[in-house]
């Protein structure tokens, strides 16, 4: 008995000392509101995600005890990083709809919020309503009609011819990606195993899977994916046309997840790369670019890492 | 003192547990399981284009044979030569249960097949059903025809 009286006393004052050498404080300067957004979804944002995502941060007193505030801190330093809704206004308006888009996907997925926040901190996680009020909002804002209204862009000259000479020469200077994964060329004779209609940015896009990827869909053995399964998904601006059909317009970009789980293990079990515009740049300053896909590919990691519910070939 | 124990090794079985195959999210109701009357799976063939109909919700891609395919790259002026097979698949669409802001395709509502015969010889055929069966023709058969030749294959770099 007296051994844990003299542990708990122990305990205890430890836990007072290191109040006063915890780590230090995040700054919060008031953020304003996020322009061009209505109030409702303005509050649910600045109410939800605003103390990890903006420079205004409001803590309460057991946020600021030690060791509480190690991890309270590091998410907020953490949070700013990944996204900061505090440089709104630098932000393009396609770029501003891209972030609301992925925040309502991770808001679904039941990522955003972080859970361990908002079980200390009900208040702050979504109702059903606002999540509803940020459905509305985002469906009013997809950049298809955007995509409608850019005076004849170049897809329509573009349509006209595939593959000219042009276009294979520049197809063997295809720079690899920061990451060293190589430009793969004839993902276009790959089997469609998809097509999605990206309503919410303005794109079609249709995804290939490789012929080990289609044995794979054949066998049914895709979760896992078997190791050099290659998805190659490519994306072209939506052209809406005078009888509101939408047919492809401009080449976006392509990317690729080639599986290999021992290579790639670092990588969530895939190498990442995209090559963006009819330039197919690489896409990305350093190899670490692969860590924003791996971030959104996150909620599928028990479809390991793979959104697309691919056709099954049987006949 | 045994408990903790056991409670111990319960968990390490459960974190050590082997990853093994989980069933496969295969997307059934949008592909050919069953051939009815179709001679091929259009859905195994080159994809040539592809375009949606919001207000009908429906997405389309068109399918070409290897010769198809060929020429589509090269040329896009509907000339196509005989052997040609086409396949213009449309599908209604559903909203993707794993992303807010997209459309993927739910079941297939019709397959039309458009095969050139000789040069100016064609033949328009159009399946329809759960299983699909050969349907009653169209009078617009011909119209189809043309604007099915007259499709321009996507352009990638
Ligand atoms: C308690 C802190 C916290 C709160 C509150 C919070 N987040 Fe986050 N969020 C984070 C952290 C930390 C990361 C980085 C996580 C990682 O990389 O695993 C992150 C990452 C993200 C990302 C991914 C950014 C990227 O490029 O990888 C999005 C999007 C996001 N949060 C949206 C939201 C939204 C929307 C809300 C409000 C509904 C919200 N978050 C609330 C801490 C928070
Ligand atoms: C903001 C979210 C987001 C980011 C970031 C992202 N992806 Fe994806 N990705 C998706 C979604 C959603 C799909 C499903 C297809 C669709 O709707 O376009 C997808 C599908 C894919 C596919 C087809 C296979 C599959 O998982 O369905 C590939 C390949 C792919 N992404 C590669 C990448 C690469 C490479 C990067 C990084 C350079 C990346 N993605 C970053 C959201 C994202």
């Amino acid at each position: 008995m007296k051994k844990t009286r003299l542990i708990l006393a122990l305990l205890g004052t430890g836990i007072i000392a290191i109040q006063f050498c915890g780590p230090e404080k995040p700054e919060s300067v008031p953020a304003h509101h996020l322009t061009g957004l209505p109030d409702e979804v303005n509050n649910i944002i600045r109410n939800s995600c605003f103390d990890c995502h903006s420079s205004q941060t409001t803590l309460r007193w057991y946020d600021k005890l030690s060791p509480i505030n190690q991890l309270v801190y590091s998410h907020i330093q953490k949070g700013r990083q990944a996204l900061d809704f505090s440089k709104w206004d630098s932000l393009t308006p396609a770029t501003r709809t891209g972030i609301l888009y992925y925040s309502l996907n991770k808001i679904l997925e039941g990522e955003m919020p972080l859970p361990s926040y908002t079980t200390v901190h009900p208040a702050k996680s979504l109702s059903n309503e606002d999540i509803q009020t940020l459905k509305q909002f985002l469906m009013t804002k997809t950049l298809r009609d955007a995509a409608a209204h850019t005076p004849n862009n170049k897809a329509h000259q573009q349509r006209s011819g595939f593959a000219d000479s042009t276009t294979t020469i520049f197809q063997s200077r295809v720079l690899p990606a920061p990451n060293g994964i190589e430009y793969i060329p004839d993902y276009r004779n790959w089997k469609v195993i998809s097509i999605t209609d990206r309503f919410d940015n303005g794109t079609m896009r249709i995804i290939y899977g490789n012929e080990i990827a289609v044995k794979a869909i054949l066998e049914c053995k895709t979760n896992p994916w078997p190791d050099g399964s290659i998805f190659a998904k490519a994306a072209w601006k939506q052209q809406t046309n005078a009888d509101g059909s939408i047919t492809a317009g401009d080449f976006v970009q392509v990317e690729f997840m080639i599986k290999d789980a021992h290579k790639y293990a670092t990588t969530a079990g895939w190498g990442w790369a995209r090559w963006r515009g009819p330039s197919l740049k690489p896409y990305g300053d350093k190899a670490i670019f692969t860590a924003a896909c791996i971030s959104c590919h996150t909620p599928q990691r028990d479809n390991d890492y793979v959104f697309t519910h691919p056709f099954t070939f049987k006949h | 003192m045994r408990y903790v124990i056991y409670i111990f090794m319960l968990l390490l079985m459960i974190s050590c547990r082997h990853r093994s195959q989980s069933p496969s999210v295969l997307n059934k109701t949008a592909s050919v399981t069953l051939p009815g009357d179709l001679p091929e799976n259009p859905l195994m063939l080159h994809a040539i284009t592809s375009a949606i109909y919001p207000k009908d919700s429906i997405t389309t891609v068109l399918y070409g044979n290897d010769i198809a395919y060929a020429h589509a790259a090269r040329k896009t002026d509907g000339s196509y030569p005989a052997g040609t097979v086409l396949y213009e698949v449309a599908w209604k669409q559903q909203a993707d249960e794993q992303w807010f802001g997209a459309n993927v395709p739910q079941l297939i509502k019709q397959i039309e097949r458009v095969e050139v015969v000789s040069g100016d010889t064609t033949c328009y055929t159009l399946f329809q059903g759960d299983i699909p069966r050969k349907a009653e023709h169209q009078k617009d058969d011909a119209q189809r025809t043309a604007f099915i030749l007259g499709r321009k294959m996507l352009v990638s770099p």
